[in-house]
């Protein structure tokens, strides 16, 4: 845990600000008593901070990951904010943190397709050749995946800007034909 | 006539294009700035202190770094004082709590300090250690708090600290009504003749929102939004009582120009009133 350089009354302080439960503590929050409410607002605010960092920096990948696993999987990143004390900001924690908790689902497409928003974000260009490695279990990952990941992700995108419901998002095809690449670490 | 410096907080670069285009309009009556900077900033710190001097305005820094209530990182210290000496600044002014874990820099995630015994003897600890190695005053700022964390009061927590280490204040005023808000209390303020008020240095005012949340007042600090009049009564009482203040500083970081001339005309009309011969 990368919080050890604080005391341990602060450890307990910030394991206390960055629950992995927040939306049932949000839920109770009307019938906590009053100090308890005052704390779950302060926990509520950096919640919300984390998730208006997310959905402005992928507004698409965001969108479909909580419309295919629900908001639960935004606590997750939520609790693993403090343990990101390599990075500078909050916003690149927060950044790290999403990406680790996806890149742990080995089976999952989630991974790829935040990479993919980051590099068209950063390119500017929706079509483009899509290359990116990932270390799991001792292997190193080399993705290289081109139409499949356009043709989901153009998809994804027109669903976001027409505010479609959550059920569309799951119909959605996964790409079949993504190329992966091990090599041995 | 009182000499108290009418300021603004500003980043590095903000600031040199400050000096470059000159103070004119709203901003001509600013005579002091608050540097806002993180301890892996470079950048022309030298340029730009010598810019203030040469306008006849003050600096003062705040790093948002430093965690004054837990364990110090003595290499940001380092460097925070490094930067202090070379922009020649006039003190150093930090909120308590956690800034940092490890590099990672908190920002608006602030964590507030613990209000116990303990915190009040390692707060202490750490301002004596800071004062040992640097002649520059550093003032303690109250952060914003969303929750009670501990059993000491405000104002005994605040005083305790300083008396025992000889540091001073800034007193953020928007942070201690949100402070008052999270205890479900009144805004209290010391009496005219409380020795807290020899103690403030600087008193700082922005914008804040104040609503209801599940049935608790709670608030956010909004150094976009106007200052409230509400916020410039308090100032003024402030004002009156801490003789020895400093500056008065407006945090309006993203704050539009509108917004931005009326603070200051607001405050310079505080200013006018409370000093007037």
């Amino acid at each position: 845990m990368n919080t050890d350089e604080l005391g341990s009354a602060y450890q307990e302080h910030l394991a206390g600000l960055y629950p992995e439960r927040v939306l049932a503590l949000h839920q109770m929050a009307g019938a906590a008593e009053v100090d308890e409410r005052h704390r779950i607002f302060d926990v509520i605010r950096r919640f919300l901070d984390m998730c208006r960092i997310m959905n402005k920096t992928w507004p698409t990948s965001t969108r479909f990951l909580t419309s295919c696993l629900g908001d639960e999987i935004l606590e997750c990143v939520f609790a693993g904010i403090i343990h990101q004390s390599a990075s500078h900001e909050l916003k690149s924690a927060i950044r790290q943190a999403s990406i680790e908790l996806l890149a742990a689902q080995t089976e999952s497409v989630f991974f790829e397709v935040f990479k993919y928003e980051e590099l068209i974000t950063k390119s500017g260009k929706m079509m483009c050749l899509y290359e990116a490695t990932r270390q799991v279990d001792g292997y190193e990952i080399v993705l290289i995946c081109n139409s499949d990941m356009h043709n989901l992700f153009s998809s994804l995108d027109f669903y976001r800007k027409t505010h479609a419901p959550t059920s569309f998002f799951r119909t959605l095809q996964i790409p079949k034909r993504l190329t992966y690449v091990l090599k041995e670490i | 006539m009182n000499q108290v410096r009418l300021g603004i907080s500003v980043s590095l670069l903000e600031l040199e294009k400050l000096f470059e285009s000159g103070l004119t309009g709203a901003l001509g009556r600013i005579n002091h700035f608050s540097l806002e900077f993180k301890v892996e900033e470079r950048g022309p710190f030298e340029k730009v202190g010598k810019m203030a001097r040469n306008a006849q305005c003050t600096i003062s820094l705040h790093p948002v770094d430093l965690n004054l209530s837990d364990k110090l990182n003595l290499d940001h210290l380092e460097r925070v004082v490094e930067i202090a000496n070379t922009m020649d600044a006039k003190y150093i002014e930090e909120d308590l709590g956690i800034w940092r874990i490890s590099n990672l820099f908190m920002g608006s995630h602030l964590v507030n300090p613990m209000m116990t015994n303990d915190s009040i003897q390692q707060t202490m600890e750490n301002l004596l250690y800071i004062q040992a190695i640097t002649p520059i005053s550093i003032l303690i700022e109250n952060p914003p708090v969303y929750w009670n964390s501990g059993p000491v009061e405000f104002w005994d927590y605040f005083t305790e600290i300083m008396l025992k280490s000889k540091a001073n204040m800034a007193f953020d005023i928007g942070h201690y009504v949100g402070y008052c808000r999270s205890m479900e209390r009144d805004v209290y303020l010391p009496k005219a003749n409380a020795k807290v008020w020899d103690l403030i240095r600087t008193i700082h005012l922005s914008g804040a929102q104040l609503w209801e949340w599940h049935g608790v007042p709670v608030w956010l600090d909004r150094h976009t939004e106007p200052i409230s009049q509400y916020l410039l009564k308090i100032a003024t009482y402030c004002l009156r009582n801490a003789s020895k203040a400093y500056s008065v500083l407006l945090e309006m970081e993203g704050a539009n120009q509108a917004t931005r001339a009326q603070n200051i005309e607001n405050v310079i009309a505080v200013l006018d009133r409370n000093y007037a011969a």
